[in-house]
């Protein structure tokens, strides 16, 4: 992706806590911080992946951006199709819904997000419906070729999810998120629960789409290895911070954290005669609510140093916008994917 | 490969579904075998009869509507003492006392197969008294030793948690001590890191690995996922709509795969070496189980259909090579 393209989305200093209430006044007693203090931006075209670990905020992340949930602090800059630059977390509810249009989401699980009283038509059509865009035959119409487009049968259309497989209730829900012709896709662990054969297909969907569109995505994954099929670039996160930021490449073949070190070196190797040695962290992720003093990863650094304890590390760009947040971003040589 | 070496040996084994909608033959004629010390991998989709399998191995079918209708499952390493498992009442003291004892399993869910009710040590407890005869100090005793082994520090606090009180890691290394404190000959483990992320995949299953070495016991690695596989089995059985497609050793299964359904899915998983690249894609979906196929079951999805494949016949199985078995037409 060209660093000329103009950058779509922008995140800083972004945070949501939520609150610990405790007793009958439910006095706050603390905060889970589930996003801390995140700075990203996301080029126009581009597929920006978000990966880590299970409640390291990722999720809360993506529905902070679209404030489907509100952050707490921050501020969320979108270009929009008019070339007006935007801060949504100031919006009004009435702008935000407009705004809504150029922004969807693609849920994990293609079971839970689809309402099974409602037909396939119903489903893809709703979001055209509530945003005044097409009317009685039209809207027939636009679903009939969104169906198409996603690769389904249109004949289909007046049926309920519980009659798709996995596969085919994705598709419906991309269907229903490109409706409304939108500029950024925030995709949710999109293929997670689907099977393996089934997963290229809808991977292959979506990287189609883009192409056809021109869309954005940010697209948030566990799986290390379809991140990295699909993004050009990858932010690494752990527990609420960004970690490291950079070109796809660099980030898992030359990290420089060593949180993504570690990340890199779990991920298993298809191939039973190669034997990789592996950096096993010890312990568990901390929990948001009390998370460690200065770099949230140095218990389990297996580099860390007495600083690493004390001061938090910034996310500072050490070249070629490849950010890093560790104060030994430039001491260590660290080992990529397929290096160990 | 002779018979009396295997810990345990299926063969032909049919587990049915009978329900208001018809016949779902879950697991129909599959063959394996498991060495002692030795770790068999079961891979396939979902709904390819893998988790079906292994419940019939633990006669745990629920029944109506599920019935073992054909098939052997013998026990035992020894000729002359293996036992039969189908032919044992799934009830009685004996399939009893091998379920859990000597055969133990492991499920995907961690949080779901632990009861959220009782402390970790109270389940892991229990389990040691129904099996062995010792008293509840000595079985408190050896469930601490067990979670220390399995890596929970702080193991005598620990034993006095509740489920809720660990994070998923935890739980499942709980779930692996509870499983191991009888000492299983073969171990069944279901998807045993389908619920963990990476680092915590990576964790588990090098646990794993020692304690099989540890106890030298035999494991049946059941998953969808081929790195698990390939990092941890011996030999590996890739199931398709309940039946086995290919069984191989693991050398041999990732460097020379044969069969066409097992070439598209390893062809189909995002690799790191080939980004840029379009993703090989196998074409519709696992059919309904219900819906009657004869002959190839995967021949509606196979790129290199013959004209043979499409017949009522269904394919042999064929040892290509020594140990290496494929149910496909392209080899006969």
């Amino acid at each position: 992706m060209d660093k000329q393209n103009e950058i779509l989305l922008e995140v800083k200093n972004l945070k949501k806590y939520f609150p610990i209430t405790r007793g009958v006044f439910r006095r706050v007693v603390g905060y889970v911080k589930a996003v801390d203090r995140v700075d990203l931006f996301i080029r126009q075209g581009e597929t920006l992946g978000l990966v880590g670990e299970s409640g390291c905020g990722k999720t809360t992340l993506g529905r902070s951006i679209l404030r489907l949930i509100e952050p707490t602090d921050g501020e969320v800059w979108f270009k929009t199709g008019k070339g007006k630059k935007l801060d949504i977390t100031k919006l009004e509810d009435r702008e935000i819904k407009s705004l809504r249009r150029e922004m969807r989401m693609i849920f994990q699980d293609p079971y839970a997000s689809l309402n099974p009283r409602m037909t396939v038509m119903d489903i893809v059509g709703e979001p055209l419906i509530i945003h005044k865009v097409a009317q009685g035959k039209e809207i027939e119409d636009r679903v009939r070729t969104l169906l198409k487009i996603v690769g389904l049968n249109p004949r289909y259309m007046r049926r309920y999810p519980h009659e798709f497989s996995g596969g085919q209730r994705q598709r419906i829900g991309i269907a229903r998120a490109l409706a409304l012709n939108p500029r950024l896709v925030i995709a949710d662990e999109p293929v997670s629960a689907l099977d393996v054969s089934v997963q290229a297909q809808v991977i292959n969907l979506l990287e189609n789409l883009q192409v056809q569109f021109n869309l954005t995505y940010l697209f948030i994954a566990h799986d290390l290895s379809v991140v990295y099929h699909i993004s050009n670039r990858i932010a690494v996160m752990y527990v609420g911070k960004i970690m490291e930021v950079g070109q796809a490449e660099e980030v898992y073949q030359g990290p420089r954290h060593p949180y993504t070190e570690a990340l890199m070196s779990a991920v298993p190797v298809i191939d039973p005669d190669v034997k990789p040695e592996r950096i096993l962290l010890q312990g568990d992720v901390p929990n948001p609510a009390n998370s460690p003093s200065g770099c949230t990863f140095h218990p389990r650094c297996r580099y860390a140093k007495k600083i690493c304890s004390q001061e938090e590390p910034p996310l500072e760009d050490i070249g070629d916008e490849h950010y890093v947040a560790c104060h030994f971003a430039d001491d260590f040589s660290l080992k990529g994917i397929r290096q160990f | 490969m002779e018979t009396n070496s295997c810990l345990i040996n299926v063969k032909g084994l049919c587990t049915y579904f009978y329900t208001d909608d018809g016949i779902v033959k879950a697991v129909d004629g599959v063959n394996l075998k498991i060495r002692r010390g030795e770790t068999l991998g079961v891979v396939g989709e979902s709904g390819c009869g893998k988790s079906v399998t292994a419940l019939s191995i633990m006669r745990l079918i629920p029944a109506p509507p599920g019935r073992i209708t054909r098939g052997e499952i013998l026990y035992g390493e020894n000729k002359e003492k293996s036992v039969d498992l189908i032919r044992l009442d799934s009830r009685g003291s004996k399939m009893r006392n091998i379920r859990g004892g000597e055969i133990a399993m492991i499920f995907q869910e961690p949080m779901i197969s632990l009861n959220p009710v009782y402390t970790i040590g109270d389940q892991i407890i229990e389990s040691i008294m129904v099996h062995q005869k010792v008293t509840k100090k000595e079985a408190k005793e050896h469930a601490i030793k067990m979670l220390d082994r399995v890596g929970i520090s702080d193991p005598a606090q620990r034993v006095d948690d509740y489920p809720h009180q660990l994070s998923g890691g935890m739980r499942q290394r709980a779930i692996i001590a509870m499983a191991l404190s009888c000492h299983p000959n073969l171990l069944i483990a279901d998807e045993p890191t389908t619920a963990l992320d990476v680092t915590v995949q990576a964790q588990v299953l090098e646990l794993m690995k020692e304690l099989q070495q540890e106890f030298g016991m035999a494991i049946m690695m059941i998953t969808h996922n081929l790195g698990v596989i390939a990092e941890t089995s011996d030999n590996v059985a890739v199931m398709y709509l309940g039946k086995i497609m290919e069984y191989a050793s693991a050398h041999d299964l990732f460097h020379h795969p044969m069969h066409p359904y097992l070439q598209a899915l390893l062809k189909s998983i995002p690799s790191i070496v080939g980004k840029g690249e379009r993703l090989a894609m196998i074409k519709g979906t696992v059919p309904d189980p219900l819906s009657i196929l004869r002959g190839c079951l995967f021949a509606p999805r196979c790129l290199e259909i013959k004209k043979i494949c499409q017949s009522e016949e269904e394919p042999p199985v064929i040892e290509v090579e020594k140990g290496h078995q494929v149910k496909c037409w392209l080899y006969a």
